[in-house]
């Protein structure tokens, strides 16, 4: 049986008596590629048979190369990960039965040949026949005039990547096959293969979360947990799973699991057909790694429905039942549920006691910072105590910047100096945080020795902690790596830019002007941008941003290899002192800033609600009185001021919300919440005022809406 | 010659074959008897090279079987529970066994087919047990497979097809010198097919003996005395087995023919008759001496 004309006779053999196969393939594939590809392109033509001809051959040609011809088509994605798994299972089943193992280990062929001969045969019967209806495909999209963008490099890149994958998914499924010598069990050992890595990653996690009060995530578990979950790697839209190195990393993988399963075949025991497990070796630590994950599990679970308390009986009954399910299965017998008690009793102590090392943190990681002379740069997301919409701050890349990196240690500093307040970690599994002035700080560390480091706290709002994210707020690194600021927009690769401009007067619902040349965006964003630096502390606290900008790109991104659309910025400052980015904005959209004006108002509305009662801002006697019209009116008493003369008193220090959010974190603004001032531009637009801090009109409104009583 | 030397098997905690040693010569027909769970499937699997030995070793022509291609080129397996493809025919079958047995004899395989009235073309899933094992004694013969290993290949066979299938092993022994090792339940067909004979009970081997010595040396005695029963003439009998009806007393005694003769001729009995010894008999009073006594349970 070693001649080459044997081998492909022998081939031919195994791939006749396993006929469903091919036949499900082909038929498949023919569903999900020429038939679905015809199917789709006659849709959109449908959908847009009123569009011009060269637009409409765009438009089918991009849904053909982007989605029904590439790699994003997820029914093929589907096909193959299903026809991976049921070729292992249809051919190597016979492991499975000691009767078909009789049969085929008496024959005159070598496990190892053997192994080649079944495990050719799969991938015979499937892959020719995605590639023959991928073609198919092709020519289809051709024939309905969809093929602009198709080209060879598409093709070959489409059928490489599902070929890969489809090798790594068949490979994990005949491991799993052999590892077991029952069907069913094999079923979970492939889904255990296929779950294992991300489950274990975010359950160690979860676990460092649980127990570790600064812990910040890890890039090493998560990149494990993303890389290690081929069913994301392959699905994953985002073109980091389809880069060449996680290609080429696929397919190391499968050909390893190839060898590992041509050697685990060969020393595979034939006796083994019925086993709960083949390799006796591997029934403890299997067991051993699925009771303590199970039991983890509950923990999250009964920790979850019950709260934080319950851990601990999550994770008993989550090992007694776990280990007494397994030996079960083991045994294939409903009596062995206790049996190996003193393992499972290990295990409790194992998981109780791996949980009480983490808390008790022995390593000092919670209080850990690193020297200041080891730090080459520090990322933070922090957040201004009230600071309205643009209070979170965050940087997009290290700041590398001597005085930041010390001020963001003393401020890591100050969460360590945090960590004995336990009201500030006391938490349930549901809850945040109960302290109510509580504010959160992640931080990342760039470390001399190429590695980073990252530490989340939780810190009580004070002077100190504002002063240290001010000294930083300021500065020109800072301001320069912002995210979601002027400065994360990457402005040379941008491909189309819209700015939308509103005034100080222009509601929510509406824009004052927009721009949507890409060079003339451009111009204003790098204008912008220059102006921005000269923001001071001073005037960030004290003024009113003149316009507010909401910006919208795409642009092309190298490292993903695609188009990157929608990408908002929004609530863009301009100040009154960024006369050149004013001038343009001038220019190109024909908007200049305009305060909020009684004649654009038709009407507002004064809403007192019952809490006036406890609003200490108001003397007793008024207090009263206003009490007295919220209960007589259900709740709330509404007043209506149409004339224009009291329209502008009431608003002459006012702001619309639209323009409040744009301002700096430091900008404190001031709304009673008993009594309310909505501003009425037409029947379907309404907008809430703020005032600064110290210029709500309280006098005035509580003379206006007596008055009106009287 | 197939040799095996303390050939032992465990399923997890179980001996299912412990420590057996035997020799079977080429150009015999070896049976292999025992009793339920004696071992007799998973040796026969060990020979074959289905199953490798955890202990010991099974070797044919001085090289050990398991995964010796070119070996199991030379042997056949029918196993007790046949597997047949599904929707597989004869002639498929066939086509299959004739790509890993290089040897195999298409003209014998029609004629085969022909004189057993089996029709090539027929989904064998459709085919009675019987039929079915027809089949796979066909394909076994015309494999050229020189060892064939029959587990109770016998059973389910009409008489008529056990004594075809009977000729044509003693045809193959004589023509090219096959050897079949046949394990079975049913010893009569044993006896008519067997020379050679090894007993296998609990994992263990009693003995491995040519059938013929076998009924030389072990033998049924009925005798009566009209005097209670000699046992100290008698001492130097070795007594497999005393049954007593009435004052005939039965006894299943080894040793030769003539040293048995002399012996119970010395006490003088009234009457006395020498009985040749069926190959069940010699199973149960072998297993009997060591404790299988099923037997008396039912009686």
């Amino acid at each position: 049986m070693t001649s080459n004309r044997s081998f492909f006779k022998l081939q031919r053999e195994f791939i006749r008596r396993n006929l469903i196969l091919p036949v499900l393939s082909g038929v498949g594939f023919f569903f999900t590629l020429p038939l679905f590809t015809l199917m789709m392109i006659q849709h959109k033509l449908d959908y847009i048979s009123n569009t011009d001809k060269n637009e409409v051959k765009v438009i089918i040609s991009k849904l053909a190369s982007d989605t029904l011809l590439s790699i994003s088509h997820a029914g093929v994605k589907l096909g193959i990960i299903i026809m991976a798994s049921l070729a292992a299972f249809v051919l190597f089943r016979y492991l499975h039965s000691s009767k078909q193992i009789d049969f085929f280990h008496s024959l005159p062929i070598s496990r190892g040949n053997l192994f080649i001969q079944l495990y050719l045969t799969g991938f015979i019967s499937v892959i020719p026949f995605y590639i023959i209806m991928y073609l198919v495909a092709v020519i289809c999209a051709f024939a309905m005039g969809a093929g602009l963008y198709i080209t060879a490099g598409l093709i070959f890149k489409t059928i490489i990547i599902n070929i890969i994958y489809f090798l790594l998914f068949y490979s994990l499924a005949i491991l799993a096959v052999i590892l077991s010598g029952n069907t069913f069990i094999s079923a979970c050992i492939y889904a255990i293969l296929n779950f294992a890595i991300p489950a274990t990653s975010f359950m160690l996690v979860s676990l460092l979360e649980l127990s570790l009060k600064t812990y910040n995530g890890s890039q090493l578990l998560e990149a494990i947990a993303t890389k290690g979950f081929p069913i994301l790697c392959y699905f994953g839209n985002s073109a980091e799973f389809k880069t060449t190195s996680i290609l080429i990393g696929t397919l190391i993988v499968s050909i390893i699991l190839f060898a590992l399963n041509k050697v685990l075949f060969t020393i595979r025991k034939s006796e083994r057909a019925g086993s709960a497990l083949s390799f006796y070796k591997t029934k403890a630590p299997l067991k051993c790694y699925l009771v303590l994950m199970c039991g983890y599990g509950l923990m999250f679970l009964f920790m979850s429905v019950a709260g934080f308390s319950w851990r601990y009986v999550g994770i008993f009954f989550g090992i007694v039942l776990a280990h007494a399910v397994f030996e079960a299965l083991y045994n294939f017998d409903i009596l062995s549920l206790f049996k190996n008690w003193k393992t499972m009793i290990a295990l409790l102590v194992v998981a109780f006691g791996f949980l009480t090392f983490l808390k008790a943190d022995i390593i000092g990681y919670d209080k850990k910072i690193p020297n200041e002379n080891d730090v080459i740069g520090v990322s933070l997301n922090a957040e201004y105590p009230d600071g309205g919409f643009r209070s979170y701050l965050d940087t997009f890349d290290y700041l590398t910047d001597a005085k930041n990196i010390s001020t963001v240690l003393k401020l890591a500093q100050y969460g360590v100096d945090n960590l004995d307040n336990e009201n500030l970690y006391n938490r349930t599994y549901t809850d945040e945080v109960v302290e109510y002035d509580a504010q959160y700080i992640n931080i990342q560390y760039k470390l001399k020795n190429g590695t980073e480091m990252s530490r989340h706290y939780n810190v009580l709002s004070s002077d100190e902690y504002i002063g240290y994210l001010e000294d930083i707020m300021f500065t020109e690194e800072f301001m320069k790596n912002e995210s979601y600021s002027i400065f994360d927009i990457p402005v040379d690769k941008l491909v189309k830019a819209e700015i939308n401009v509103r005034t100080q007067s222009t509601p929510s619902n509406d824009v004052s002007g927009t721009i949507i040349d890409l060079n003339k965006a451009t111009e204003i964003i790098k204008t912008l941008r220059e102006e921005s630096l000269t923001l001071t502390k001073e005037q960030a606290k004290n003024d009113i941003p003149v316009l507010r900008l909401d910006i919208d790109t795409s642009y092309y991104d190298d490292e993903y290899e695609g188009y990157m659309a929608g990408n908002f910025v929004d609530y863009v400052p301009v100040y009154s002192t960024y006369t050149k980015t004013l001038a343009l904005i001038s220019q190109y959209a024909n908007v200049q800033p305009e305060p909020l004006n009684a004649e654009d108002i038709e009407g507002l509305e004064i809403y007192v609600y019952r809490d006036v009662k406890n609003n200490t801002n108001l003397d007793e006697q008024t207090r009263e009185k206003l009490s007295k019209l919220t209960s007589e009116k259900d709740g709330s008493y509404l007043v209506t001021v149409t004339d224009k003369e009291t329209i502008s008193k009431i608003i002459e220090n006012a702001i619309l919300s639209e323009v409040t959010g744009s301002a700096s974190p430091l900008f404190k603004t001031e709304k009673d919440y008993s009594i309310e001032v909505i501003a009425k531009y037409d029947i379907n637009t309404t907008e809430v005022l703020f005032y600064p801090v110290g210029k709500y009109p309280i006098e005035l409104l509580t003379n206006i809406i007596l008055g009106s009583n009287q | 010659m197939i040799c095996s030397t303390n050939a032992t098997k465990y399923f997890d905690s179980l001996c299912a074959v412990d420590h057996v040693s035997a020799e079977i010569q080429t150009g015999s027909v070896f049976g292999l008897i025992g009793s339920n769970g004696a071992g007799k499937s998973t040796f026969l699997r060990m020979l074959s090279g289905i199953l490798k030995p955890d202990e010991g070793s099974i070797t044919i022509d001085d090289e050990e079987v398991f995964e010796n291609i070119p070996l199991k080129n030379r042997c056949f397996y029918i196993s007790d529970e046949q597997f047949f493809f599904s929707g597989i025919t004869p002639l498929e079958l066939q086509k299959h066994y004739s790509l890993y047995y290089p040897l195999f004899d298409k003209e014998r395989y029609k004629k085969l087919m022909n004189a057993f009235e089996l029709d090539e073309k027929r989904k064998v899933r459709t085919f009675s047990k019987g039929m079915k094992k027809q089949v796979s004694v066909i394909m076994g013969l015309c494999s050229g497979a020189e060892y064939l290993f029959c587990d109770e290949t016998f059973d389910g066979l009409d008489p008529v097809a056990r004594q075809a299938v009977k000729s044509l092993f003693a045809e193959d022994i004589a023509e090219r010198g096959i050897t079949p090792i046949i394990a079975s339940h049913n010893l009569r067909e044993l006896e008519d097919i067997c020379d050679h004979i090894g007993l296998l009970h609990r994992g263990g081997i009693l003995f491995s003996r040519d059938l013929d010595d076998m009924k030389l040396g072990i033998h049924k005695v009925q005798v009566i005395w009209n005097k209670p029963f000699p046992e100290s003439s008698l001492s130097a009998l070795n007594i497999m087995h005393k049954d007593r009806r009435g004052s005939l007393y039965t006894l299943t005694v080894r040793g030769t023919r003539d040293e048995v003769q002399n012996i119970i001729s010395n006490t003088q009995p009234t009457f006395f008759e020498l009985l040749p010894l069926s190959l069940e008999e010699i199973f149960i009073s072998e297993t009997e001496v060591i404790g299988y006594d099923i037997k008396s349970l039912l009686l």
